[in-house]
């Protein structure tokens, strides 16, 4: 899976063409000044979480960035599926450029499917950055199939696959074995990590991990002949196609998968709920956002701090890790992306409604 | 290998690594004194240095700094019953009646010797183990986890308290509590009322403060002038250090539970302290001072829960897999450094691999040494009179309760269930039980649906499983023949037949909460249900045998009342309700005018009326309770309840 450089240059190209307005915002984004100010950037997870290293790793680089080097302070309000983070967010953030929230794909999920529970509007809220984040699908050698071209071996075969929630982030992969028409057994309540150890001792043989995670420690269990990857989900191009992982260019998307499978395109209200999913939980993976109502400015002082960090090899260097050389949508650029992945068509809510209902048995409010 | 080892050692005394590690050990202990801060805020504000130009320093910086958290929670445990950490819980049992009887500094001697030890052996148990691990843990299945927790929980049979039949009920109604939430199988929501809050459940931190930390404060304010009964500290930090030694069979078997249940995902610090407290009751003989002050209860939990920390480097280090969060910060430091945590880890970074185990004994090393040190003057607190101490207490125990999730729920919470606790400890429930069964209860019900998922009932099949059972077995029949130290029965005593309106009103009201979940239940789909109902219908089958041998006219050890421990005379001057209301006090203050603004006013006020400080010297000590909050909230980010006040006006840091 040797595609570092070719991804890179992707993503290079993927900043450059966002430079292109730049000068612009750069003009409005030096009225700015934050020098002696503390900003806060709300962390709706536990200290040590994938949201957490992010901010993390992004912070030292906003100090360096925003006009008048701020000190950028991480305040973590860890719990309920990052509700209560968010919600505080709403309460108390004022649109002075002082306060972000960073969104991941559980709080856009709690968004769309505990609505009535959130006070924030996430689908107004100002986008300064949304990182992409993948997902692989691998099963275990002894299924008999060595890639996509024999996936058709897969039906019929029992398989199993531990999860968090059946209403949860994992929802992205499960949906997708459902089109597949594959015959899983689910078993929930298990973090990733402990599924990953229950994968390598044989009790699943069906698993994701996300690029990061994948390339970690799945990738040794490939190499070691433990596990064979399947599809990567894909990630969803400017015409709004699933097209492959730029950072698994050799794996098949799920698109790909589907075909493979049924000899046909993939179509109806079960893909686009699936594409749903894939918005929330590979598009919309990772946020920044401001808040409501940000004069233009400050807006736009942030998103050229975030493109300056993306651009400084610095970052690349040390902190690279974090995004995964995926394309970054900046500013304006992210918020079609957020409002589809949060914004459901009627079809799309049945089709979910009776998925949840019939193969988890679970009644969505 | 022993290249490998030697050369780690080589590093970790250069100068440049020992100055780092020393600091991190430092940090660490400043943060680990004060409860419910532990080393997470501290370790993530370390995590940009990283990225700095020599990211080894900060590593093991870290390192030292995560070493330390369980050795420093002690203090607050054995000093002032306040459980400094999930993990420090069982050391309260014996570590603060010794501090009671003026023996704080023996029992934080044998504490620390302990934690040492119990740390070290962890090591070296990672050093030996380190190449077999891998396939040791890929060992143990669900089957086997879910046995490993039935283990744990038989432990309760050894925490009871006088009444087996009050223990069990008591341990029941932990598993209730621990069932609110999200349920494993379906992450339905159960009993949370339809709140955010709830949905997490409830958080072992703020169980842990309202079962020990609030009973206690109530308890000596109403009986104590101060916390230790005589004036003089008696022997010290070098007796406890000896006794350590002289126990040493009980350390190497507790350390080895400890490094054993820390290395499987999934158990972790709280379970390990509370099994190896059970351990210590069901191996040693002469068992009538344990609970009362007895070091063993001391040396036990805390060799186990150093040891946790030498255990879990393995899910770390070799499946990327933490146990804590400040664990998962070092992973995510180690990450950003471009070393993978992982399958592979030892043989792409085996150098760096024994740097860090080998860290992580230096700094247990230093860690004890400096709390040695410390130990005996800190341990004066105790002498201190007490009217002076509570207040400062009480703020700490409310500050910790809300670092859990930074609402004005968890304040709510620590309340609402502080006052569950104070009934606990005057009717005779026993507050350990209660948290047995509270930790392991999500993991059980997780436990045995994983297992019948993946196995049906054919995991009973499996050697492993077939093994534990085995000791499960055994655990329950010593557990069975366990004869509880107890007093003796008297006809007008605290177990007399008499007066049993209080008691028995308490036993409703557990009874209707157990009865509401009951009724909830029904909601619910199967495998939501399954577990909170059973274990809801077991504790009110109990409930209700206690009930009957408490109607009946003789005294017994089902009935308890703690009030009627005292003749007319003797009785306290105040109830435990007048010390509940000072409790709410704080929290309306906060509510009013914000958490530091309501400290100042409530440590004022408590100083002046309790302890008969002149207002100018109570309201300086409340501003240096302020400055102490001030100085936190600035470099550890972190910020503090809001009240009416900060909605009406703008206030100024540090009281917005």
């Amino acid at each position: 899976m040797n595609s570092n450089t070719l991804l890179r240059s992707g993503a290079c190209f993927g900043v450059i063409a966002a430079l292109a307005g730049m000068p612009a915002i750069e003009a409005a984004a030096q009225k700015v000044d934050f020098s002696g100010k503390r900003i806060e950037m709300l962390v709706p997870f536990t200290p040590g979480g994938g949201s957490d290293i992010y901010s993390r790793a992004l912070a030292p680089f906003f100090e360096k960035y925003l006009p008048g080097n701020p000190t950028i302070l991480v305040r973590n309000v860890p719990g309920g599926g990052s509700i209560p983070g968010a919600n505080q967010f709403n309460s108390r953030a004022k649109p002075d450029g002082l306060h972000v929230l960073v969104s991941s794909s559980s709080t856009v999920m709690n968004f769309v499917f505990q609505r009535s529970k959130f006070e924030l509007d996430l689908s107004k809220a100002m986008p300064v950055v949304l990182s992409p984040q993948g997902s692989v699908v691998y099963i275990a050698p002894g299924l008999g199939v060595k890639s996509i071209k024999d996936i058709a071996k897969l039906k019929g075969q029992a398989l199993t696959f531990g999860g968090n929630t059946p209403t949860g982030a994992e929802m992205r992969v499960t949906t997708a074995f459902d089109l597949l028409g594959l015959d899983v057994k689910y078993v929930w309540g298990v973090e990733r990590g402990p599924v990953r150890l229950a994968f390598e001792r044989g009790e699943f043989n069906i698993n994701y991990d996300t690029t990061p995670g994948f390339l970690k420690n799945a990738s040794q269990l490939v190499k070691a002949g433990k596990a064979v990857p399947l599809f990567a989900l894909g990630v969803i191009d400017e015409t709004g196609k699933v097209v492959r992982d730029p950072n698994f260019k050799n794996l098949p998307s799920f698109v790909e998968a589907y075909e493979a499978m049924h000899g046909k395109q993939p179509s109806g209200p079960a893909f686009e709920a699936w594409k749903a999913m894939l918005k929330m939980g590979v598009m919309a993976n990772k946020a920044i956002l401001l808040p409501a109502g940000t004069p233009e400015p400050i807006a736009a002082a942030w998103r050229t701090a975030i493109q300056k960090t993306l651009q400084d090899p610095e970052f690349d260097k040390k902190a690279g890790k974090v995004i995964e050389g995926y394309p970054q949508f900046i500013g304006e650029s992210a918020r079609p992306i957020l409002k589809d992945a949060t914004t459901l068509s009627p079809e799309v809510w049945d089709w979910l409604r009776d998925f949840l209902k019939t193969k988890h048995n679970v009644t969505l409010k | 290998m022993s290249e490998f080892i030697l050369a780690a050692l080589a590093s970790l005394f250069s100068l440049h690594h020992f100055l780092f590690l020393a600091l991190g050990v430092l940090l660490g202990m400043v943060v680990g004194i004060l409860p419910g801060l532990g080393g997470t805020a501290m370790l993530s504000l370390l995590l940009p240095f990283v990225f700095g130009k020599d990211p080894t320093p900060v590593l093991a910086m870290m390192v030292g700094l995560m070493a330390v958290n369980n050795t420093a929670d002690t203090f607050p445990a054995v000093l002032m019953g306040i459980p400094g950490s999930s993990s420090s819980q069982a050391t309260i049992l014996d570590g603060f009646p010794l501090a009671k009887r003026g023996e704080a500094a023996r029992a934080l001697g044998a504490a620390f010797s302990a934690s040492m030890l119990g740390g070290l052996f962890g090591v070296v148990v990672l050093t030996l183990a380190i190449q077999f691990a891998r396939p040791l843990i890929l060992g143990v299945g669900f089957g086997e986890q879910l046995m490993l927790i039935a283990l744990a929980l038989t432990m309760v049979g050894m925490l009871t308290g006088a009444s087996a039949l009050k223990g069990l009920g008591t341990c029941g109604f932990g598993l209730l509590l621990g069932s609110v939430g999200a349920a494993p199988a379906t992450g339905e929501y159960r009993f949370a009322f339809d709140t955010v809050y709830l949905s997490d459940g409830i958080s072992l931190v703020i169980v842990g403060l309202a079962m020990f930390a609030v009973p206690e404060v109530v308890d000596i304010l109403r009986k104590r002038v101060t916390i230790s009964s005589t004036q003089k500290l008696g022997s010290g930090t070098l007796r406890g250090f000896a006794e350590t030694l002289r126990h040493w069979g009980l350390v190497l078997r507790c350390s080895s539970i400890g490094t054993m249940l820390g290395a499987l995902p999934g158990m972790g610090g709280p379970v390990v302290t509370w099994v190896a407290y059970g351990h210590v009751v069901q191996s040693v003989k002469d068992r009538d001072q344990l609970g009362k002050g007895d070091i063993r209860g001391v040396i036990g939990p805390e060799s186990a829960n150093n040891a946790d920390n030498g255990g879990a480097m393995i899910p770390a280090l070799m499946f990327g897999i933490p146990s804590s969060s400040s664990m998962a910060i070092f992973l995510g430091g180690l990450i950003l450094i471009g070393v993978e945590p992982g399958i592979g880890m030892l043989e792409r970074h085996l150098d760096l691999t024994f740097v860090i185990i080998w860290s992580l004994a230096l700094a247990n090393v230093l860690g004890t040494a400096t709390c040695l040190l410390l130990a005996k003057p800190i341990s004066r607190i105790t002498l201190v009179p007490f009217a002076m101490v509570a207040p400062f207490m009480i703020a700490i125990i409310y500050f910790a309760a809300y670092q859990v999730t930074r609402s004005w729920y968890d304040l709510v919470a620590l309340f609402v269930l502080g006052v569950l606790g104070v009934y606990m400890r005057r009717f005779g429930w026993s507050p350990p039980a209660l948290l047995i069964g509270f930790v392991l209860s999500r993991r059980l019900d997780a436990a045995v649906y994983q297992s019948v998922q993946v196995y049906g009932a054919s995991f009973l099949e499996r050697t492993g499983v077939q093994v534990m059972l085995a000791l499960i077995v055994v655990s329950i029949i010593l557990a069975v023949r366990f004869k509880p130290s107890r007093a003796t029965l008297t006809p007008d005593g605290p177990n007399a037949p008499v007066h049993r309106v209080p008691q028995l009103v308490f036993l409703g009201v557990i009874a209707a909460c157990a009865a509401y979940m009951v009724y909830e239940s029904v909601e619910l789909t199967f495998l939501a249900r399954v577990f909170p109902l059973s274990v809801a219908l077991v504790t009110l089958a109990l409930l209700a045998a206690v009930l009957v041998v408490s109607m009946r006219n003789r005294p017994s050890h089902v009935l308890y009342d703690g009030e009627r421990e005292w003749n007319e005379v003797e009785r306290p001057a105040h109830s435990p309700l007048h010390y509940q209301g000072w409790m709410l006090g704080l929290l309306v203050a906060a509510a009013v005018f914000g958490f530091v603004l309501g400290v100042f006013a409530f440590i004022s006020v408590f100083l002046r009326v309790k302890a008969n400080v002149a207002w100018p010297r109570a309201a300086l000590a409340a501003s240096g309770a302020v400055l102490v909050l001030s100085a936190m909230s600035h470099f550890l980010v972190l910020d503090y309840p809001e009240g009416i006040l900060q909605r009406l006006v703008a206030m100024p840091w540090p009281f917005n």
